[in-house]
């Protein structure tokens, strides 16, 4: 996945992420545009921090590993089918496929261990042991008569690796993005709504809002 | 030997009121309308970027309008305003405004961040944050 197509991608999603929604809902346009402009920015900062190298650095190891997972595929389903009829010929194919897919998912792993990168090491280590637990149980499974395994592998693949990588990505994008606004709230100063000063002889007629040009900022109440 | 060391206060540490302001193209009955909702004496001026140009008091309407028996339909914000006006940066030191504010006998000052006005600092909370550094 490359920057544009991540950016696009995962924009809107942040963009309906109940936490920035809070941030954005604004009555003033300029404001949510420029808040807007800077959560892109939070995207593309994330993907060069945490995605680029992952997927930049994709050589000739994910067309090797995107052939052996595609050709044991296929030989672990037409070896299902050889065993429910012929018995231990299909077993012997099937078992081949495994062994394909076992490989492409070693070399995927390793791609993703070099060159992923997440918040600490514990993380990683987290990642790659559930990786690795996602793919025995899809291995185990892949011996029930209903074929369970050989979906799950289908419908997954390498997307795992990938996934994961994508998933760091926009998870900092959200908290890079919510640590810029929060600082800027908590860290900008306390504004005293006009409200406050307002005249009460006047005080049965509404106060026009656009009184002034001001921003919305955190108020002291 | 001790070393003394000071904190310098700045602006954004400071409280400021919501923007109270006008355009410059607002006749003088607008902005007397907006004057009488609002308990404060001054409004302030902005051009069409948000950016304050000037200061009305609403002593310059009784001497400027009303002791000159000009129409204050037909007489805009821009021709009895006074300039210019200092402005402050939300970045800059408390210390600095207070002696502008106190050299000029000014009680108010607008506040602006990236060329655009977010508020107004008044000479109370000048002085009360000098007296933290």
């Amino acid at each position: 996945m490359d920057l544009e197509k991540f950016v696009d991608n995962y924009f809107e999603e942040l963009v309906s992420d109940d936490e920035i929604k809070g941030y954005l809902d604004s009555n003033d346009p300029e404001k949510t545009e420029l808040l807007k402009d800077r959560l892109r920015g939070s995207l593309k900062k994330s993907y060069a921090n945490y995605a680029n190298d992952y997927f930049d650095s994709k050589g000739i190891g994910s067309y090797l590993s995107t052939f052996l997972r595609k050709s044991g595929s296929v030989a672990d389903v037409v070896g299902t089918y050889m065993f429910w009829a012929m018995g231990g010929a299909g077993f012997g194919l099937k078992g081949a496929g495994l062994v394909g897919k076992s490989v492409a998912d070693a070399i995927d792993n390793y791609h993703y261990l070099g060159h992923a990168k997440a918040e600490t090491l514990s993380d990683k280590a987290m990642d790659e042991a559930k990786i690795v637990g996602e793919g025995l149980a899809e291995r185990a499974a892949a011996y029930l008569p209903l074929g369970v395994g050989e979906v799950a592998d289908f419908l997954r693949g390498r997307s795992k690796f990938d996934d994961k990588v994508i998933n760091y990505a926009v998870k900092y994008a959200k908290n890079e993005f919510l640590d810029y606004v929060r600082d800027k709230i908590e860290k900008g100063p306390k504004i005293v709504p006009l409200g406050k000063f307002r005249n009460p002889e006047y005080a049965d007629k509404p106060l026009e809002r656009k009184l002034s040009g001001a921003p919305d900022k955190t108020l002291v109440s | 030997m001790e070393v003394m060391t000071t904190i310098k206060m700045k602006i954004k540490d400071c409280i400021l009121i919501e923007p109270f302001t006008c355009k410059e193209d607002d006749n003088i009955v607008d902005v007397a309308k907006k004057l009488r909702e609002i308990t404060l004496r001054h409004i302030f001026v902005v051009d069409e970027n948000e950016f304050p140009k000037g200061i009305i008091s609403i002593i310059d309407i009784n001497n400027r309008i009303v002791a000159e028996s000009k129409d204050p339909s037909k007489t805009l914000a821009k021709d009895i305003m006074s300039t210019p006006i200092d402005v402050a940066n939300i970045e800059d030191d408390v210390e600095e405004l207070s002696k502008k504010l106190i050299e000029k006998n000014h009680v108010l000052a607008p506040v602006v961040e990236n060329e655009k006005i977010i508020g107004i600092i008044t000479i109370h909370q000048v002085l009360k944050n000098l007296n933290k550094e």
